[in-house]
C-alpha cells in the first residue's frame, strides 16, 4: 500500500504559558489567550513588512474572534498554527488554531480580519508583494476546513 | 451498498464535522470517541475504512492501530486500510506512522475536500 503524508503549510508560533500568565487556579487566563492570537500575528507580520512599509501604511484590525476548547496550565507548550484566507483587495483573515504541543489537543481557535490602510486611513488597492508572499503559501479555502473558526 | 468508516478521534469537532461529511457523501459511519471503544467495536463490526486521530488520552492511535491489526489477522478477516489524523506529529510518530504503512497520513487543520479524496483513494486501493 502506498503511503501518502499531507501537510497543509502553516506559520507556527510556539510559547510556553509562565505562572504570570496563570489565575489563582493555575489556569492561563482568557485575556492571554487573545494576547497570544496577537503575538502570532505580530511573527508573522515582522517576517515580511519592512521599515518602508510601517511609513507609509498601517494595519487596520477589523474583526477580532475566538473560540475556547480547553483549559492550558503553566508549563504546557502552545502551539499556534497560523492560516491566511480570504485574501480580497485590501483585506485579509487570519485563522488561527491553537493546540498543546506533544498532545495535540485543540485549545482554542482564533480568526482575524486585518485591512491595509495609508497613513491617511485609506484602504490600498491591493496588498503588498512582500505581505502575498507571506500569506500565499499559508493560505486556506476556510469554508472546506475541518474546523469552523 | 455503502461502505462502513470507522472513525476514531477524541476531538468533538473532529467526529461531528468529519461525520457529517461522511455521512453526507453517503458512507456509513461509526464514531469512537477512544482506541479502546474502536478495538470493542471492531470485534462486532465489519469496517471498509479506518480513521483514526493519532493523539488520544490512553491509547494512541498508532497503538489502536497495532491492536485492531493484530485482531484482524487472529481473526482471518480482511484488512482494512487506514488513514491517520494528527494536530501535531513529532518525528517519533511521523516514524511509527510510516512503520505502519497506513495509506494517508493528514495534519490538522486539515481541508475537508483532501479528506475526502484520501477517503475514496483508500477504498479504492
Amino acid at each position: 500500500m502506498e503511503y501518502f503524508a499531507h501537510s497543509q503549510k502553516a506559520f507556527v508560533y510556539k510559547y510556553v504559558v509562565m505562572m504570570s500568565d496563570t489565575d489563582q487556579f493555575k489556569h492561563m487566563s482568557f485575556a492571554n489567550y487573545l494576547k497570544l492570537m496577537f503575538l502570532a500575528s505580530d511573527a508573522l507580520f515582522l517576517s515580511c513588512l519592512n521599515e518602508d512599509f510601517l511609513r507609509k501604511k498601517r494595519l487596520r484590525l477589523l474583526d477580532s474572534r475566538m473560540q475556547f476548547k480547553r483549559q492550558s496550565v503553566t508549563g504546557e507548550h502552545i502551539l499556534i498554527k497560523v492560516n491566511s484566507s480570504e485574501m480580497n483587495g485590501s483585506q485579509f483573515t487570519l485563522l488561527f488554531t491553537f493546540m498543546i504541543e506533544g498532545t495535540a489537543e485543540l485549545v482554542a481557535l482564533g480568526r482575524q480580519t486585518y485591512e491595509v490602510a495609508s497613513l491617511n486611513g485609506t484602504p490600498v488597492s491591493e496588498l503588498s508583494e512582500n505581505l502575498r508572499g507571506v500569506l500565499g503559501p499559508i493560505r486556506v479555502e476556510e469554508e472546506h476546513l475541518v474546523y469552523k473558526y | 451498498m455503502s461502505h462502513k468508516i470507522l472513525l476514531i478521534d477524541d476531538e468533538e469537532l473532529v467526529i461531528k464535522s468529519v461525520g457529517k461529511l461522511l455521512n453526507k457523501e453517503g458512507y456509513e459511519v461509526i464514531n469512537c470517541e477512544s482506541g479502546e471503544e474502536a478495538i470493542e467495536r471492531i470485534k462486532n463490526e465489519n469496517v471498509d475504512l479506518i480513521v483514526c486521530d493519532v493523539r488520544m488520552p490512553k491509547l494512541s492511535g498508532i497503538e489502536t492501530l497495532k491492536n485492531i491489526r493484530e485482531f484482524i489477522k487472529t481473526n482471518n478477516r480482511k484488512a482494512v486500510p487506514e488513514i491517520l489524523i494528527t494536530g501535531y506529529a513529532d518525528e517519533e510518530a511521523t516514524k511509527q506512522a510510516e512503520a505502519l504503512r497506513v495509506a494517508e497520513y493528514l495534519y490538522k487543520p486539515f481541508d475537508l475536500r483532501d479528506f475526502l479524496a484520501c477517503v475514496k483513494r483508500s477504498l479504492q486501493s
